[in-house]
C-alpha cells in the first residue's frame, strides 16, 4: 500500500530505501516486502553460500532467512543501525546455527580446509573486485595484519567459534578475542560509514 | 573463565563467534551497558560489510 504512493518506477536500486521498506513490512506491506526481497536476497545468498558452502543446505538457510526477515521485522529498530546490517546480522546468525548443527564429525576436516593458505579471503576480493564499494572493503581488508585478517576470516566465513580458532591456531583464548576486536576495530575506521 | 572482561568479547559476539554459554551471559552484560551496546552496533555494522563483499549476482545483476 505505502510502495504505491511513491510510483510505478522504482527498481532495485531506486525509490524508498530499505530501511522505510522494513518498516512498512513490519505493518504488512507485502509490496514493501517484495522491495526487501529485491534487495536482500542476493547479499544473504552470497553470504549464506560463503559460510555454509553447500548448495542444498545454503537454499534452505536463505529462504528460513528471508521468512524471518517478513515474520520478524517489527523487530527492527532504525535507531540501532541500518536494515541492511540488521538484515546481514540475522543471516549470518542462522548460517553459524546451521553449521554448528550440522558440523559434529565434520570438523576436523573444515578446519583443515579452512586453515589451508590462500583461503577465505581470496575468493571472495575475485568476487567483489568488479564493484567500486568492494574494492573498498578489499582495500580495508588487506590493511588488516595477516593474523587479524585470518582471525576474522575464520570465524566470520568458517562460522567457528573463537574458542575453536584458538585451538586451531595454537594461541590463548584471549588473544583471540582481541585479534577480533583490533581486526573489526581496524576494519570500521577504514571503511567509515555503514553498508 | 567468566571473570575476563565481558568488553573483549565485543567483536566475538559481533561476528557469532561466542559459544552459546558466552553468547547468553554476554546478552545479559549487554542489557546493562550502553556503551557495549553501541560498540556492538558498531561492530555489526562492520561485519555486515564483510557480508555483502561475500554477496553473489543473481542473473547478472549488481548486488
Amino acid at each position: 500500500m505505502h510502495s504505491a504512493d511513491h510510483g510505478g518506477e522504482a527498481t532495485a536500486t531506486d525509490g524508498p530505501d530499505l530501511d522505510q521498506l522494513m518498516l512498512w513490512t513490519a505493518e504488512g506491506d507485502r509490496e514493501a516486502f517484495s522491495g526487501v526481497y529485491d534487495r536482500a536476497a542476493g547479499p544473504v545468498m552470497g553470504l549464506v553460500h560463503r559460510v555454509l558452502r553447500d548448495p542444498a543446505q545454503s537454499e534452505e538457510v536463505v529462504q528460513d532467512v528471508l521468512l524471518e526477515v517478513w515474520r520478524t521485522s517489527g523487530r527492527f529498530e532504525p535507531g540501532r543501525g541500518s536494515a541492511m546490517t540488521w538484515i546481514m546480522t540475522l543471516a549470518h546468525r542462522r548460517a553459524v546455527d546451521r553449521v554448528r548443527s550440522s558440523q559434529a564429525g565434520a570438523d576436523r576436516e573444515r578446519r583443515a580446509v579452512l586453515l589451508s593458505p590462500g583461503l577465505p579471503f581470496d575468493d571472495v576480493t575475485e568476487q567483489v573486485e568488479t564493484h567500486m564499494e568492494w574494492q573498498r572493503v578489499r582495500r580495508c581488508v588487506h590493511a588488516l595484519t595477516d593474523i587479524q585478517r585470518e582471525t576474522v576470516a575464520l570465524t566470520y566465513y568458517g562460522g567457528l567459534t573463537y574458542k575453536e580458532v584458538a585451538q586451531s591456531l595454537s594461541v590463548p583464548l584471549g588473544t583471540v578475542k582481541t585479534r577480533l576486536r583490533d581486526g573489526l576495530i581496524r576494519l570500521r575506521a577504514c571503511l567509515g560509514g555503514t553498508p | 573463565m567468566n571473570a575476563v572482561d565481558p568488553h573483549d568479547a565485543s567483536a566475538a559476539y559481533a561476528l557469532h563467534a561466542l559459544p552459546e554459554d558466552e553468547r547468553l551471559a554476554f546478552e545479559r552484560h549487554l542489557e546493562d551497558c550502553e556503551a557495549c551496546r553501541e560498540e556492538v552496533a558498531e561492530l555489526q555494522a562492520t561485519a555486515a560489510l564483510l557480508g555483502r563483499a561475500a554477496a553473489v549476482t543473481p542473473c547478472g545483476r549488481p548486488a
